[in-house]
């Protein structure tokens, strides 16, 4: 059970201080060949922009999480950094990590890094050798039936989404549009020509239902963030984010025969991870200004909307009607355009977004008055949440 | 000529269920101690942690629990369009397959289906693949029978 009392001490202790990424929109220009970036040279710029970003000095950094694509001793050497406290994760895991070693003084500042050449290295993320089949058997188990990638699994939730709510391909036009109309206030996202619901709605198919728009990009990108402890980030330069609250819930059971996905939507995670995470950092959905939602794929967002108790269970299509998700809307989500028109990052991105409306830079598509962001995932069942603060405590 | 499909995965504790799928049978897991039925085929039961297991037969009726059609086409062997079910058996365990022989139904959730065995080549090995028939089509064709 969670003892909520350990986890309140942990809100706002460790806060972002650093970010940076690579320029995805300009790098996308360029044609892959056998001289792009590999995934550490693109983990090392988005390094370096954080780095500079936050004031601090290469020396300062004790700590270091790397993302999936990158060997964590590798990334170190490559890097240049000796630490105390290394591991590998994903996204959500990697802000946990983070601050629980530094929540416990096993680091003070650490570095979280992801890099991904996964368009130049022409990355499977469907057929015989897809991407992630040794953690997630369903991603490959089913080949002989011609059912492999991600984006198929996702459709099919997405039809039974569909025929239990009503939900119609639509109101799915609508996430694409919202985060297409974020992404045309972005310069650095990949896509941005403007998207109506025409366009959408006669867009080529890839698997029932979900259509070109509603798939996230494929590009090679890097991010990074560096996160401090609460008082050494008050002396930094950059106006602190507290990470407020964190929480996790991970459906494994049953998850290569897709019941988990199918017949709950995640709905089980998403209920654990809420009242931790809300709990933790002491606010609720209301006080949410802003929201990331992981999208490899569109359907994403209104299980997301719908489980973390945005709207009643099979109310994300009045909400997305009602209350809106894009510019100017009542809940702004994927304000930088997300992964289905920024840059599909794994959620990295997401991070690194949500700081920068806290702390006021995010140009033309700035949410007025932003003070709490809200990240929310669900990859393949590993339900998470990081609420992250413009408040920090003194 | 036998079409093909892609190759299997046949790991370790795999191999039972496609020489059953080979006879014509449908069969998982089911473990001796507390009786639970499990599918893909795995080392020990997730309920009980018990080793010791059965390979039980299925009627071979459910239910779709839901479904796409790939109008992208990610592998050689199988044209597009083409449609993926999950079945709810009636024993409880969901299992992915082609939804065929289908005629003018549509593929839909709650559609009641009949397992049917195809015959395919993976790679030069031959093999069946279960599939699933709509039932209102199977109870007038012969359930089970190779075309």
């Amino acid at each position: 059970m969670a003892d909520h009392s350990r986890l309140d001490r942990l809100s706002g202790e460790a806060c972002v201080v650093g970010i940076g990424e690579t320029d995805y929109r300009a790098d996308y220009t360029i044609k892959p060949g056998p001289n792009s970036p590999d995934s550490y040279a693109l983990a090392a710029r988005s390094f370096s922009r954080a780095l500079a970003d936050s004031g601090l000095a290469k020396d300062d950094i004790d700590g270091l999480v790397v993302g999936p694509t990158l060997a964590m001793e590798l990334t170190g050497e490559m890097l240049g950094l000796d630490t105390r406290f290394t591991a590998q994760a994903d996204a959500v895991n990697a802000i946990i990590q983070a601050t629980l070693a530094i929540a416990a003084g096993l680091a003070e500042c650490v570095a979280l890094v992801y890099g991904n050449n996964q368009r130049s290295a022409s990355t499977q993320y469907g057929g015989p050798n897809a991407m992630g089949g040794e953690r997630f058997q369903a991603y490959v188990y089913y080949a002989p039936w011609g059912l492999t990638s991600q984006g198929a699994l996702y459709a099919m939730m997405a039809n039974r989404y569909m025929a239990e709510t009503g939900f119609t391909p639509a109101d799915l036009g609508r996430i694409a549009i919202a985060q297409r109309d974020f992404a045309r206030l972005n310069g650095n996202a990949i896509l941005t020509e403007p998207l109506g619901i025409d366009d959408y709605l006669s867009a080529r198919t890839i698997c029932e239902p979900l259509r070109r728009p509603d798939y996230c990009l494929v590009n090679d990108g890097g991010v990074a963030l560096i996160v401090t402890t609460r008082e050494r980030a008050k002396r930094l330069r950059q106006a602190p984010v507290a990470i407020a609250g964190i929480g996790a819930s991970d459906l494994h059971r049953d998850a290569a025969s897709l019941r988990p996905r199918f017949l709950d939507f995640y709905h089980s995670g998403h209920a654990e991870t809420a009242a931790q995470v809300y709990g933790m950092a002491g606010i609720g959905q209301r006080d949410v200004d802003l929201l990331q939602v992981y999208d490899s794929f569109s359907i994403h967002v209104p299980v997301a909307l719908e489980g973390f108790g945005f709207c009643p269970i099979g109310g994300a299509a009045g909400f997305l009607a009602d209350t809106g998700i894009g510019p100017g809307g009542g809940l702004p989500t994927n304000t930088s355009g997300g992964m289905l028109c920024e840059s599909y990052m794994q959620g990295w991105n997401h991070q690194v977004e949500a700081v920068r409306q806290l702390r006021n830079q995010a140009g033309s598509r700035q949410v007025g008055g932003a003070r709490h962001a809200q990240y929310v995932s669900d990859v393949a069942g590993k339900t998470a949440s990081v609420i992250y603060s413009a408040e920090v405590r003194q | 000529m036998t079409a093909s499909r892609p190759l299997r995965r046949i790991g370790q504790y795999d191999l039972p269920y496609w020489d059953f799928a080979a006879k014509g049978e449908l069969r998982v897991q089911a473990c001796k101690s507390c009786g639970h039925l499990r599918y893909p085929p795995g080392p020990c039961c997730p309920r009980c942690l018990s080793e010791d297991t059965d390979w039980r037969k299925l009627s071979g009726r459910g239910r779709v629990v839901t479904w796409t059609i790939f109008h992208r086409a990610y592998f050689p062997e199988i044209p597009v369009p083409y449609t993926v079910v999950s079945v709810e058996t009636e024993e409880g365990p969901l299992l992915i397959g082609n939804l065929v022989r289908a005629g003018d139904i549509q593929p839909a959730v709650g559609l009641a289906v009949t397992a049917v065995f195809e015959e395919f080549l993976f790679g030069a090995e031959p093999g069946r693949l279960c599939q699933w028939m709509p039932s209102e089509i199977s109870t007038t064709d012969n359930p089970g029978e190779d075309t």
